[in-house]
């Protein structure tokens, strides 16, 4: 009972074809790019203020980044690319947040002189049409 | 035959409870971060801004929506945080339209109030130069009526002067008519003791200039 030539054929030609599925799925190289990716986010975050405009964001970023490099040297590629991403989408929010903020300030700050300025000015004109 | 029919049938039976089971797990993830994203591209006042971060948020609701049930908890982290990161960039891109609306105002009323003050200055500077040529007129008037208070003293002390000088003029007349006087009696007493006669009264001479001032 020894099995046919062509059935042979038939089971390398799956085992190729998984073991194709499973180099696939899994990344078998470290996610390089990624974590630069993620590393570079990281850093536009801070450029941005983010540590002090939005600690929370910015620590769970940089938290993730850590993991993703405990994870490449784990070689644990898969789980390594995961996190590298999800610190990258992370770091992207804090930088966008700190932005926010800052803009804000600065909308406010404007507000506020801008408040004054009309005051002061009303103020004057008040005192010049005063006899 | 029987059998195999009974088994694919539990197989049938296990595939369509098991299917929509899934399915509806992937839209307990996916469906709440489709309908925020939704709401966020419906937001009239931030849609239209920051089109990358917006594009980056549909990306991963894709890849969420794609995503095996191992993968699918990663791409729902992911998607929501480029959700969030997309409002927050278009939240920011709208302040800072705002923020150069108002440093234009800002900019207007800084120029208002610097006109003001420059106004402000020069009339202040008209007001010292009336003032400052009002003390200068007063000035001048005040050295006028110095210069006649002086000129007028002086006339005053060249009369004292003149009126002195008379005096002493007249003193001096009246001094040597005196002495005339006496010397006239005198050689009348003289002319007297000298022919035995009584010594005559003298004439008393009259004085050239009589001085009214003196006494």
């Amino acid at each position: 009972m020894t099995p046919s030539r062509p059935k042979i054929h038939a089971l390398v030609a799956v085992a190729a074809i998984l073991a194709g599925l499973l180099a696939a799925c899994a990344p078998t190289r470290p996610p390089v790019d990624l974590l630069a990716a993620a590393s570079r986010s990281l850093a536009g975050a801070r450029d941005a203020d983010a540590q002090a405009l939005a600690p929370a964001e910015y620590r769970e970023a940089a938290t993730r980044l850590d993991e993703a490099r405990m994870a490449e040297h784990a070689e644990d590629y898969d789980a390594a690319a995961r996190l590298a991403d999800e610190a990258d989408a992370a770091a992207d929010l804090a930088k966008a947040k700190a932005r926010l903020a800052k803009a804000r300030t600065a909308v406010d700050r404007l507000q506020h002189d801008n408040a004054a300025l009309q005051a002061e000015l009303g103020s004057d004109a008040a005192t010049e049409d005063q006899p | 035959m029987n059998c195999t029919a009974l088994r694919a049938g539990a197989l049938c039976l296990v595939l369509a409870l098991a299917l929509p089971a899934a399915a509806a797990a992937r839209d307990d993830v996916y469906a709440p971060l489709a309908d925020r994203y939704d709401q966020l591209a419906a937001d009239a006042a931030l849609a239209g801004r920051a089109p990358a971060a917006f594009q980056r948020a549909r990306d991963a609701l894709v890849q969420l929506k794609q995503a095996r049930r191992g993968e699918r908890e990663h791409w729902a982290y992911v998607a929501a945080h480029r959700i969030d990161a997309a409002r927050a960039a278009a939240e920011a891109e709208r302040l800072g339209e705002q923020e150069a609306g108002l440093q234009r105002e800002n900019d207007r009323l800084l120029l208002a109030q610097a006109r003001r003050e420059a106004a402000q200055a020069r009339a202040e500077l008209e007001r010292q130069r009336l003032q400052t040529q009002i003390r200068a007129e007063e000035a001048e008037r005040a050295r006028q009526d110095a210069e006649a208070a002086r000129a007028e003293g002086e006339q005053a002390a060249q009369a004292a002067d003149a009126a002195r000088a008379e005096a002493a003029q007249a003193k001096r007349l009246a001094e040597a008519q005196a002495k005339a006087n006496a010397l006239a009696r005198k050689e009348a007493e003289l002319e007297a003791a000298v022919g035995g006669k009584k010594p005559a009264t003298p004439a008393k001479t009259k004085p050239k200039h009589r001085n009214p001032k003196s006494p």
